[in-house]
């Protein structure tokens, strides 16, 4: 009697175990909570132009719109989207948003990087102009490994980042980092998608 | 028998039917403006597409022709892969863009092209961006005008 719950406790361990990997797998593509991005004041639609405010609704960014920060003259904006996802713009002070909304369905990276590189088409080799992006809370500092390995980082405020007039070449060894106020690294993408 | 009066106003309802009818179109044309479907759905790799298929380009860019377009924009799928999204310039000869590492699940992203370009006339591009694992981006790629 005693072996038997032995080995039905036992049992249930292991499909525990099982569920909770099954789960874990699967969960790649599943939604959890998003991180938080606290900075910001709303924003109304109206102040933007009739171009920004049809930009904002052909890519389903119907919702409230919150100006995350600025930094030299350039805005980084959320807004709610139509189906209850994210989006993320950015533009100037003024307007002349770009930006897109993140798939619902899907979890909100820490790291929302909206850098600018320049490619020349005959080779395809590309330089980082430009780094950009949102951060959520907690993130100090974002950083870019270029292709010699190099670290180049730049502060987080509020939750905006932007280091620009840059040109640092990109390649195979290139990467995305995000550290805390410790210097942890709390987030990296490198290129070609492998973390 | 039509009376002075009578032709008058059929005259004035025709005229202000001609000018709602342009209106209409003008504002319709301002809401939509045209899109130019450049690459997919399909594929974007480092070999595709084949060099050559965006003129001037090594493969694993695609292109739009010249026009000023106003928007570059994707739509992406699915795939993990890095890439780049924007405008080839006129002025330098070179894509100027938003990249993106792989891990983003952005759907229609659009790019305006005085964020990237000094001048309105360019190609929209769209690009895989060499490194890490040779995956893929399954998209579509649009180069957008508004009247």
């Amino acid at each position: 009697m005693k072996s038997n719950r032995i080995h039905l406790a036992a049992a249930g361990a292991v499909v525990a175990v099982v569920a909770t990997a099954v789960a874990a797998v699967a969960g790649g593509s599943s939604k959890s909570a998003p991180p938080p991005f606290s900075s910001g004041t709303p924003v109304p639609r109206t102040a933007f132009s009739h171009a920004d405010q049809a930009f904002l609704a052909r890519i389903g960014a119907t919702g409230q719109i919150t100006r995350l920060g600025l930094k030299d003259g350039v805005a980084f904006y959320a807004v709610a989207s139509s189906d209850a996802g994210r989006c993320f713009a950015t533009g100037m002070i003024s307007g002349d948003l770009s930006g897109g909304c993140l798939d619902a369905g899907k979890s909100v990276p820490e790291v929302v990087d909206m850098s600018a590189v320049v490619m020349n088409p005959a080779d395809a080799s590309w330089r980082l102009q430009t780094l950009q992006g949102v951060a959520a809370d907690g993130i100090t500092k974002v950083g870019f490994v270029d292709a010699t390995g190099t670290l180049h980082t730049t502060p987080v405020t509020g939750n905006v980042y932007r280091l620009s007039g840059q040109s640092w070449q990109g390649g195979s060894a290139s990467e995305l980092q995000a550290f805390d106020a410790r210097g942890n690294l709390v987030f990296s993408e490198r290129v070609g998608g492998a973390s | 028998m039509a009376t002075h009066k009578d032709r008058a106003l059929r005259w004035r309802l025709c005229l202000i039917g001609v000018a709602a009818t342009a209106a209409l179109a003008f504002a319709v044309g301002a809401a939509f403006g045209s899109t130019t479907v450049y690459w997919g759905y399909n594929n974007l790799t480092a070999n595709n597409p084949p060099t050559g298929t965006c003129p001037g380009a090594t493969s694993g860019v695609a292109c739009s022709g010249w026009n000023n377009w106003d928007y570059s924009e994707a739509d992406w799928n699915s795939g993990r892969s890095t890439w780049t999204l924007g405008f080839w310039c006129q002025s330098d000869g070179q894509i100027h863009g938003r990249l993106f590492f792989g891990y983003e699940t952005f759907k229609t992203y659009d790019m305006l092209w005085s964020t990237y370009c000094s001048t309105h006339y360019n190609k929209a591009a769209v690009a895989h961006v060499n490194g890490g694992s040779e995956t893929y981006n399954y998209l579509q790629a649009r180069a957008l005008h508004f009247p």
